[in-house]
């Protein structure tokens, strides 16, 4: 019987050697593959971005066509057309060139202040997930988070001092630095300052108008990317509006950064009032009046706008600005309302209110702005301008697949890749960056 | 004598039998092995021939003129010395180049193309058949004329004619048809002599 245990504890030694060569051999292996398979997600993630940028999905365009819907059976009283396929690009020859209209679509809702306008044409990210096959079986096979926003950062500080009978903004300091926040030196920098106005012509119904004085300053950034716009000794522009002082002067600086090709732009407004959101989308624009909850205080005179409804006594005209600080304007044609009601926002329930514009905004126009004027119950009037930017600055899109704040992907530890490229719209140039994960690994 | 014996044949048989089971494991997870690698190695060729595929598709549609463009595109002849087709097809909602071997077909690499397949009328489409005696575009470069057969590549070798050589390409057809412009992509082999 010892010849047998001999031979029972050989078989079992040689099993041992042998079970762990191969287990060994097989750990050797994963190790090899592991990486390789995770270089995988490289030329994927490159795949999906090329598709995203350089694609003009369908119909092409489907960003600025307002009845180009994913979901066509949503209103079977309008004609509407399926979106099959997703890509930014612009209808150009020019590679990397991004259609405006349809970053917007991308774009869930717009916030300013209290009032929060949500995107009546949003994209949802789950749609852009089925239509691509990161989605399958009604779970995500890849997250994605598609991150836009401007190539420069551009930060305004103004410095008030007394000119003429009034506290003005006639200095301002800028600090420019790229999307790396690494300062910008030598950046180019172009300003027009506008001041805006609403003047009483007569005393009928439409008896005021806006009107605008604006001048221009230029300068170049030093080696920390700072530099001063000073408006100081313009004096023809600074008479010009102490004359304006009982109009209700309101002021909106515009900057133009431009840093060896790249360039980004950047808005200052004066009296600082957010309380009107606005949206354009295609050749619409949608405005909405939020009133804040019961028992807000708000000072004068934010205050006055909450109250009823709200009467825009001038002509309804947008106010667009260019990415090469040109300025054009654009009137509300086509209301649907008879008499004044298409000047009233706040009427009761419907907070909404969109208008037709004359014309399309060109990819350049970057800021539009109306200049709102309201009739207080008081009697006295009220006037501010709002402004919408798009794609939004500084952050264009921040588009991704999962948005819970409790459980943020992808999770530390998880595999992923980033991409970034530099993209243009008009003339301004944006950063974008891709961060693309397997759900399961 | 027979007693001593014993223990010793059936020590001997236990020991042939568990070689016998150890080899014959050795063989699986070696072929196992084998097949891992090849997959992951499908996988790399189906994503950098899904990459080609994407460019050339972003690079035509610039213009927007009709147009038909090539590229003949780099792929090993065979994987780990077996066989395998490329092939474009649909998977769940979207299309994909799909790489599979061709002795095992389960052992495959997928990778998709990012848009769409689930409406047909949709005027970006992928030319999925192919690869019979007509299935071909005639081109005309350089003063020589040349044919490209569309289809799933067959990189090892399979199916070219005798005395002919086949480059692996991608391509990319952009035509106007009702007035609408039409996109088609596929697969094929260009037969340059």
């Amino acid at each position: 019987m010892n010849t047998t245990f001999e031979y029972v504890i050989s078989v079992l030694i040689i099993a041992l050697i042998l079970g762990f060569s191969i287990i060994s051999l097989n750990t050797i292996q994963d190790t090899q593959l592991q990486p390789l398979k995770e270089e995988q997600l490289r030329p994927v993630a490159e795949r999906f971005l090329d598709k995203v940028l350089l694609s003009k999905g369908y119909p092409y365009n489907w960003g600025a066509d307002i009845f180009v819907s994913p979901d066509p059976s949503s209103d079977p009283s309008l004609e509407l057309r399926k979106l099959e396929d997703v890509g930014l690009a612009a209808n150009s020859t020019n590679l990397y060139t991004i259609d405006v209209y349809k970053v917007m679509r991308l774009v869930k809702e717009v916030s300013a202040g209290q009032s929060t306008i949500e995107n009546p044409l949003y994209v949802d990210p789950e749609y852009l997930g089925n239509l691509t096959g990161l989605r399958e079986n009604g779970q995500w096979k890849y997250g994605f988070r598609l991150l836009m926003k401007t190539a420069l950062n551009i930060n305004v500080s103004a410095t008030f001092s007394g000119h003429g009978s009034q506290e003005m903004a006639e200095s301002f300091k800028v600090n420019v630095s790229t999307y790396s926040g690494k300062p910008a030196a030598n950046a180019i920098v172009a300003a027009k300052y506008f001041c805006f106005y609403v003047e009483q012509i007569g005393t009928g119904s439409d008896k005021y108008v806006w009107n605008y004085t604006y001048t221009t300053f230029y300068n170049k950034t030093d080696w920390k990317g700072m530099t001063t716009l000073d408006f100081y000794n313009d004096t023809s522009f600074w008479e010009y509006v102490d004359q304006q002082k009982n109009n209700n002067p309101f002021f909106f600086l515009f900057i133009t950064a431009n840093y060896y090709g790249l360039q980004s732009q950047e808005v200052w407004t004066y009296p600082q009032v957010e309380t009107i959101s606005l949206m354009l989308q295609g050749r619409y624009l949608i405005v909405n009046f939020v009133p804040p909850e019961h028992g807000t205080k708000l000072e004068y005179p934010k205050a006055a706008h909450f109250m009823g409804g709200l009467h825009l006594n001038t002509n309804l005209t947008l106010v667009e600005f260019t990415s090469d600080l040109n300025v054009i304007f654009d009137p509300v044609i086509n209301v649907s309302s008879t008499g004044r009601a298409y000047k009233i926002i706040n009427m009761g329930g419907k907070n909404y209110r969109v208008y037709e514009l004359s014309a399309y905004c060109s990819p350049d126009v970057l800021f539009a702005g109306m200049v709102v004027s309201s009739v207080l119950k008081s009697g006295g009037r009220t006037d501010w301008f709002a402004y919408a930017s798009r794609p939004l600055v500084p952050t264009a899109i921040d588009y991704r697949s999962h948005y819970q704040d409790w459980k943020i992907f992808p999770q530390v530890g998880i595999k992923n890749e980033v991409l970034s490229r530099i993209v243009r719209i008009g003339l301004n140039s944006y950063y974008v960056e891709l961060t693309l994960w397997r759900m399961s690994e | 004598m027979p007693e001593v014996a014993i223990p010793h044949v059936i020590g001997t048989l236990m020991l042939l039998m568990l070689m016998s089971v150890v080899s014959l494991y050795t063989i699986a997870v070696g072929i196992s092995s084998n097949l891992d690698t090849s997959a992951v190695s499908l996988q790399e060729v189906a994503e950098n021939v899904a990459s080609e595929v994407i460019s050339l598709l972003d690079l035509s549609t610039v213009s927007g003129n009709a147009s038909f463009t090539y590229k003949v595109i780099d792929i090993p002849e065979a994987i780990n010395g077996q066989g395998y087709t490329l092939r474009i097809q649909q998977s769940n909602l979207s299309w994909a180049i799909v790489a599979s071997l061709d002795q095992y077909n389960s052992v495959r690499g997928e990778a998709k193309l990012f848009f769409s397949s689930f409406d047909s009328a949709s005027p970006l489409r992928c030319q999925t058949e192919g690869g019979g005696a007509d299935d071909y575009f005639i081109i005309n470069s350089g003063g020589q004329t040349y044919k490209l057969w569309y289809g799933p590549i067959l990189p090892s070798g399979t199916g070219k004619a005798p005395g002919s050589s086949f480059k692996p390409v991608v391509w990319c057809q952009i035509y106007i048809e009702d007035g609408i412009q039409k996109i088609r992509v596929g697969l094929g082999r260009l037969q340059v002599s």
